[in-house]
């Protein structure tokens, strides 16, 4: 089907989005498009006015900050920001999981600000931003906000910002040199929706994991760290953390199942992303190395 | 029906278009429709099928996932701008040698996705590639052996950039 009928302002500015914004309530911002536009030919949106935002420079950008983090603008697309030295220096957890996110052609057009802003449960970005403990830049009539990775992902498709707000971009904080990095998603087929995922951060001293952190995508409303799981890891061996995992892992009730997945399968699969990514980052961990 | 329309200015296959579009017309609506190149097919609309893959400044996009506002300042290239002077690309040599299509349904669409050898694609890379678009006649094992016989031809024999 086609979109139905909308008028558009192109900004030219971040104001400019933000004025357009406020205007109208039914007015909804456009970015690389990849996910409101098939919404739109599906006819589950139908807002009156597109802010499109694609030419506002101030939303451009990959910059080193002086912390050794990274500061990504909103409006950077999938292909341009894998392709940045900063991005492998500095994020490699990112570079690895990028690819993941469906498929070339849309990586072309999709952009950072627009993944988070989607807030869509098995997206990689929201687990990207709550795993490395990422702070969303928020523009607001009145200068701007920050927001916590943790507290901007507030429901399926559905984030913290209030009317007339919009994303700028997001600070991802520098990685620990110790800690070994992982992800793993597991989908029908590449490039599809995962059914689960997670990411890990580990560290590992001398053949033992002695901190994780965890979040699980796919199978949860929001990406989940599942407080149970960390402390169950440490003290274990990398290759042997299935018991201790399944062990912690919440029952299959606590899942809330969909047409791909029930809430068995969704329990399976989560255990089986997490272990995946657990082993992965503990490979890579500082001292993973058994004497 | 909304009246409101912009005008657009963009380079398809090296022509210079300048044209007024509804806000919500796709690039793909726009090729197909008032500049009559139907080879971009539309199959899902959704992004998903990638029937309708063009190249923009020598990306593929989903073209159906574009408004045809946004590419205003843009050069697009279709399928019909693959051969030149009645000369195949080398791709589609390869893949008529290898009868990499049937229905030919899905076929442009790989072929711009495939052409300008997207992310220094090698031989691993391009099963997962190819998830990226949906083939219901050849099995893609043809297609498969097309790509990645393209693949292999030295850097010096291809044509940069999708030429």
């Amino acid at each position: 089907m086609k979109a139905p009928p909308f008028e558009c302002v192109v900004a030219a500015s971040v104001g400019e989005a933000l004025d357009a914004l406020t205007a109208d309530e039914d007015a909804v911002l456009i970015a690389g498009g990849q996910s409101l536009v098939p919404m739109l030919a599906l006819r589950l949106a139908a807002p009156t006015v597109l802010v499109d935002v694609n030419r506002v420079s101030e939303l451009q950008g990959v910059v080193r900050a002086d912390n050794g983090g990274l500061s990504i603008g909103a409006m950077v697309r999938q292909t341009e920001l894998l392709e940045q030295p900063a991005l492998a220096d500095r994020q490699p957890l990112v570079a690895e999981t990028l690819p993941y996110i469906a498929h070339h052609a849309i990586r072309n057009r999709s952009t950072v600000g627009g993944a988070l802003a989607h807030a869509d449960p098995a997206g990689e970005w929201p687990l990207l931003a709550v795993l490395l403990q990422g702070t969303i830049d928020v523009a607001t009539r009145n200068g701007g906000r920050r927001i916590r990775a943790e507290d901007f992902f507030v429901g399926p498709l559905t984030n913290a910002l209030g009317q007339g707000e919009l994303v700028r971009g997001i600070e991802l904080p520098p990685m620990g040199s110790d800690t070994g990095w992982g992800f793993h998603e597991v989908a029908r087929r590449p490039g599809d929706f995962a059914l689960a995922g997670a990411g890990a951060l580990v560290a590992v001293h001398d053949g033992e994991i002695t901190s994780a952190r965890v979040v699980l995508m796919g199978t949860t409303p929001v990406p989940t760290v599942l407080s149970e799981v960390e402390p169950a890891l440490v003290g274990h061996r990398p290759e042997d953390i299935f018991e201790p995992l399944e062990d912690a892992m919440p029952a299959s009730e606590s899942f809330q199942g969909d047409a791909h997945a029930p809430p068995e399968f969704q329990r399976h699969l989560s255990r089986v992303v997490m272990q995946r990514a657990i082993q992965q980052a503990a490979a890579r961990a500082h001292g993973a190395e058994v004497p | 029906m909304n009246d409101t329309t912009m005008q657009v200015n963009m380079t398809v296959n090296g022509e210079s278009i300048e044209i007024a579009v509804a806000p919500r017309t796709t690039l793909a609506d726009l090729l197909r429709g008032p500049l009559g190149l139907t080879g971009t097919h539309l199959g899902c609309e959704q992004g998903v099928c990638g029937a309708c893959t063009v190249l923009l400044e020598g990306a593929p996009v989903r073209s159906c996932l574009l408004f045809a506002y946004q590419a205003d300042g843009a050069e697009v290239r279709t399928i019909e701008g693959l051969a030149e002077d009645g000369e195949l690309h080398p791709l589609q040599e390869l893949f008529l040698e290898k009868r990499a299509f049937q229905c030919g349904f899905c076929t442009p669409g790989i072929l711009m996705g495939l052409v300008g050898k997207p992310q220094g694609l090698d031989r691993e890379g391009i099963r997962d590639y190819l998830g990226g678009f949906v083939c219901r006649c050849t099995g893609y094992e043809p297609i498969l052996a097309a790509a990645e016989a393209y693949v292999a031809q030295s850097e010096d024999e291809r044509p940069k950039d999708g030429e």
